[in-house]
Order: C-alpha cells, then sequence, then structure tokens
C-alpha cells in the first residue's frame, strides 16, 4: 500500500545520493515525511475550506495551531490517516464556530479575554507536552519551551488586537483548542477520537496514504 | 542542478532539525524521528 512514510523514504534515498550525503538518508526522509503529510493536509484543509466559504477563518484557526503547537505540543493521534480526520474536522469547526458566535450576542472581546486567562493558566501548568516518540530532553529545554509557550500566547493576544473580529475568534478558538489538548482531559478526547476512527475506518496501526 | 539539489537538500534538513527540535510540527501526528525509529527497531529487552 502507498504511504507518505514510504514515499518520503524513497525520495529520502534519492536526495541523499544527489546531494552526495549518504548518512544524512534518514533526516531527509525524516523531514521529507513532515512535509509531504503537512502539504497534503493544508492541500485537503484549503479545498475545503473554500468550498465551505471560511477559507479566511480557517487559515486563522490553522496558523494560530501550527505556531503554538511547535511550542507547546499537545496530544496526538497514532497514525497519519487519523490525525488528517480530526485536524481536518476540529480546524473547520473551529472556523464555523467563529462565523457562529458573530451571530450571537457575545462580546467577542470578552470571550478574547476568557481565553487568554485560560489559555496562559494551561500554558503555566501543563506546557508543553511532548509526544512520546520525541520526549524533551533535560529541565532546560522544558522550561525553554514553556516559558515560549507563555510568550506566544501573550504576543498572540498583542496581535490579536489589531485583527478583524471573526478572524480574532477563529484564532482564539484555535489556541483553546490547542490549549486543551495540552490538558489531562484534551488527552483523554484525543484517545476516544482516535480510538473510534480506528475502529470505524478499520485503520488500525496504519496508514493509507 | 546540482546547487538545486544541495538547496532542496539543505530546507528538508530544516524541517527535519526543526522537527527534532521542537515538540511538535504542525498537526495532531509526528512521524518517529531517525533517533527514535533506531530505538524502536531494538527489542524491549536490550533497551535497558
Amino acid at each position: 500500500m502507498v504511504s507518505i512514510h514510504g514515499i518520503a523514504t524513497k525520495l529520502g534515498k534519492c536526495l541523499s545520493n544527489l546531494t552526495e550525503q549518504p548518512e544524512e538518508e534518514e533526516m531527509y526522509s525524516y523531514g521529507l515525511e513532515i512535509i509531504l503529510g503537512g502539504l497534503f493536509k493544508v492541500f485537503i484543509l484549503v479545498v475545503l475550506a473554500t468550498l465551505l466559504g471560511m477559507l479566511h477563518l480557517t487559515i486563522a484557526v490553522a496558523m494560530t495551531s501550527f505556531l503554538y503547537r511547535l511550542l507547546s505540543g499537545g496530544a496526538h493521534c497514532k497514525a497519519y490517516n487519523r490525525c488528517l480526520v480530526v485536524s481536518i474536522a476540529s480546524f473547520l469547526m473551529l472556523a464555523y464556530l467563529a462565523k457562529l458566535s458573530l451571530v450571537l450576542d457575545i462580546p467577542p472581546r470578552s470571550i478574547l479575554f476568557v481565553i487568554l486567562a485560560l489559555a496562559l493558566f494551561i500554558a503555566v501548568k501543563y506546557a508543553p507536552l511532548a509526544p512520546d516518540n520525541k520526549p524533551i530532553e533535560g529541565v532546560k529545554k522544558f522550561l525553554f519551551l514553556k516559558a515560549l509557550s507563555v510568550g506566544f500566547i501573550i504576543v498572540w493576544f498583542a496581535v490579536n488586537s489589531y485583527l478583524p473580529v471573526n478572524v480574532a475568534l477563529a484564532s482564539a478558538y484555535a489556541l483553546m483548542w490547542q490549549s486543551v489538548s495540552l490538558t489531562p482531559l484534551g488527552q483523554i478526547i484525543f484517545s476516544i477520537l482516535d480510538g473510534m476512527l480506528m475502529k470505524m475506518f478499520f485503520w488500525e496501526g496504519g496508514e493509507i496514504l | 542542478m546540482k546547487h538545486f539539489y544541495k538547496l532542496l537538500g539543505f530546507l528538508v534538513m530544516g524541517v527535519a532539525l526543526t522537527g527534532v527540535g521542537t515538540t511538535s510540527w504542525g498537526f495532531y501526528y509526528q512521524p518517529d524521528t531517525p533517533i527514535y525509529s533506531k530505538i524502536k527497531r531494538i527489542p524491549n529487552q536490550q533497551r535497558n
């Protein structure tokens, strides 16, 4: 079966030959797996968001989520295909929630302040959360990533004040969802979603792409 | 063409190193890092 891992492994071998650095083959394969996997997800996300008329909101959700997740980490699915479904479904739902919030009569700035407070609390208490296959080595790095996570939230809030209300809300919901994924509750939610998708589509342990 | 491959290799290596150096690169799934792949290939009894 064709998989992104398989394609990346072959391309990594080719690239290491072409660059005359055979010792870097595994690193090239790893880098290519991240790039190819990410591009495929972004492509699907952009197509669906465009069809649903929420491209700008979805971009705000995705950008916030990507940037914060880079520093804070968070709960993960155990296979690429299940990550694809969970990522795309959650990003589109968050964008839709931002669209819906404007219809409801809730002051958007109050939502932003509540999310800021919760996100800061969660970052201080739980960030960073590394996946099992990439543990954080050393207390210094752990504290550095925690400080960066807190710093990101503060910068995010400052930048968010200048954004249009709907984009700011979409970004805030992304930050909240990402923060939840750092908590024990978020890990349980991800584990349930992962298990449900595995049962629904019989994708145990594998990648279909 | 050789310079193009070098540049491509440089960019891919940048992504890989960022992946190794950070907790999570993007979405909700992380491929095994090269170091972890090697560890995983060692049977459980020999790891300790």
